[in-house]
């Protein structure tokens, strides 16, 4: 859902504001940077495409249409700058860093939660990245299956059986994982 | 509906907390199916608990501040006086903003050694003020116009002029002692190279070739005469570098060569 804010800082980002696309790049870059890290599996990676993925929208802010959807266009940016990247740079995909830290919910809990986020880490880096990218997009960034549509330059249905594949394979691997701990 | 389908249909949807009215009739009676959606909506949860990955604080904030130096640029470019060329004064347009070039640029390079200790950004290495600014101007300005998709011909030329700005960069940084950007000046020319300049040239049609190709060979072989000069003026460690950069444009120039089916 694009709010009246973000439309403001769209259009004073199109009209040169350097301050409304500093909000804009405020608003997207840890969610990009979280899209763009699960994909590539390698933070620096993820890190530079995220910085590439702002110059361009940079570039090309005022090919965008205002009233359209700011959201599925900037990850059809980065979509595109992935698949670019992965022309450019053929080298073996790096294993997640563990950013497991984060949460402090008690010892027991946390031992079962931090087994669990690692085991479902593990089945999403072998799920193929297509099927990876549609399902973080709608389960993560909450985009519609129309919108992950476009931003991944797909037709809807077939970002849902995208979604649909991820989630049964996922399943099939995780099944009893997921049956533990609290539901 | 069956089990089958039922789980089909959860499988689909676009939120399973809310599923149609037949499904829900169904799972009403069906403990398989249940448990089978229970997993489900574990599995959404779980995907979307992930903690963020952390990131390098200093990443967007070298983007932020190379944005906030833009204006600052671009105000200067405005009152630049009428005699700067066009040319000379969309670069001084671009001047920081350059800056955000580097890092994807030099990203190339430097996202293949993960194992390896990482140097000091480009970008930062800019912001705090060790990289040339007007280069990574120049490196900017055509970046955006690689990103705006120009024909095979004029990408080519993007590259040549890329390049020629990264070997006077490094020329530059040659005679700075203890220099850090050199290895990286030189490195990016050598990505520059290969995966840009003659990349591309390969590409070009056979009028194409025959038009552009001659005068790159001839510049890279002033910039290995110009290089071998530096060399003999170089500390070994600068040396070392410079020797890296004249053996890339040694070799793109007869790649090149043999582009044009001349002997090398």
């Amino acid at each position: 859902v694009q709010d009246n804010e973000e439309q403001r800082w769209i259009q004073r980002a199109q009209a040169g504001d350097r301050d409304a696309f500093a909000s804009l790049v405020e608003r997207y870059w840890s969610r990009l940077y979280r899209w763009l890290q699960h994909l590539t599996r390698c933070t620096y990676t993820a890190e530079d495409l995220t910085q590439e993925v702002f110059l361009k929208v940079w570039g090309k802010l005022k090919l965008f249409q205002p009233g359209t959807n700011f959201r599925a266009w900037i990850f059809r940016v980065a979509s595109n700058c992935l698949i670019d990247s992965r022309r450019r740079i053929r080298s073996p995909a790096q294993a997640l860093p563990s950013t497991l830290g984060n949460h402090d919910p008690g010892p027991v809990a946390a031992l079962l939660s931090q087994e669990t986020h690692v085991l479902v880490e593990e089945a999403l880096e072998r799920l193929p990245l297509r099927f990876r990218a549609a399902l973080l997009l709608r389960v993560q960034e909450g985009l519609s299956f129309h919108e992950i549509a476009q931003a991944l330059a797909l037709t809807e249905e077939t970002a849902r059986w995208r979604v649909f594949k991820a989630r049964q394979i996922l399943l099939k691997e995780l099944g009893p994982v997921l049956d533990r701990g609290k539901a | 509906m069956n089990c089958r389908s039922v789980y089909r249909s959860l499988l689909a949807l676009e939120s399973p907390a809310v599923p149609d009215p037949e499904v829900r009739e169904h799972l009403k009676g069906c403990s398989r199916c249940r448990r089978r959606r229970r997993r489900l909506l574990r599995l959404q949860r779980e995907v979307q608990s992930l903690p963020f990955p952390l990131e390098n604080p200093r990443a967007k904030a070298c983007f932020l501040q190379m944005l906030a130096r833009l204006q600052t640029h671009q105000a200067a470019a405005a009152s630049a006086p009428p005699s700067v060329r066009p040319t000379r004064r969309r670069l001084v347009t671009y001047a920081v903003a350059a800056v955000l070039l580097l890092a994807p640029a030099l990203g190339w390079l430097l996202g293949e050694k993960d194992d390896a200790p990482r140097p000091k950004k480009p970008a930062e290495a800019v912001a705090s003020g060790s990289v040339d600014p007007v280069v990574v101007d120049r490196l900017l300005e055509r970046h955006l116009h690689l990103a705006q998709g120009l024909p095979s011909g004029e990408r080519f030329q993007v590259f040549v002029e890329l390049a020629a700005e990264l070997r006077d960069e490094a020329l530059r940084l040659a005679r700075q002692p203890g220099s850090a950007e050199l290895p990286v000046v030189v490195r990016l020319y050598g990505r520059i190279m290969d995966e840009g300049l003659v990349g591309r040239a390969a590409h070009l049609n056979e009028p194409q070739r025959r038009q552009r190709l001659p005068a790159v060979i001839n510049e890279l072989r002033q910039t290995e005469n110009q290089v071998q000069r530096a060399i003999a003026e170089a500390s070994p460690s600068v040396a070392a570098s410079l020797r890296s950069l004249a053996a890339t444009a040694r070799d793109a120039r007869a790649r090149l060569q043999l582009l044009l089916g001349e002997k090398v």
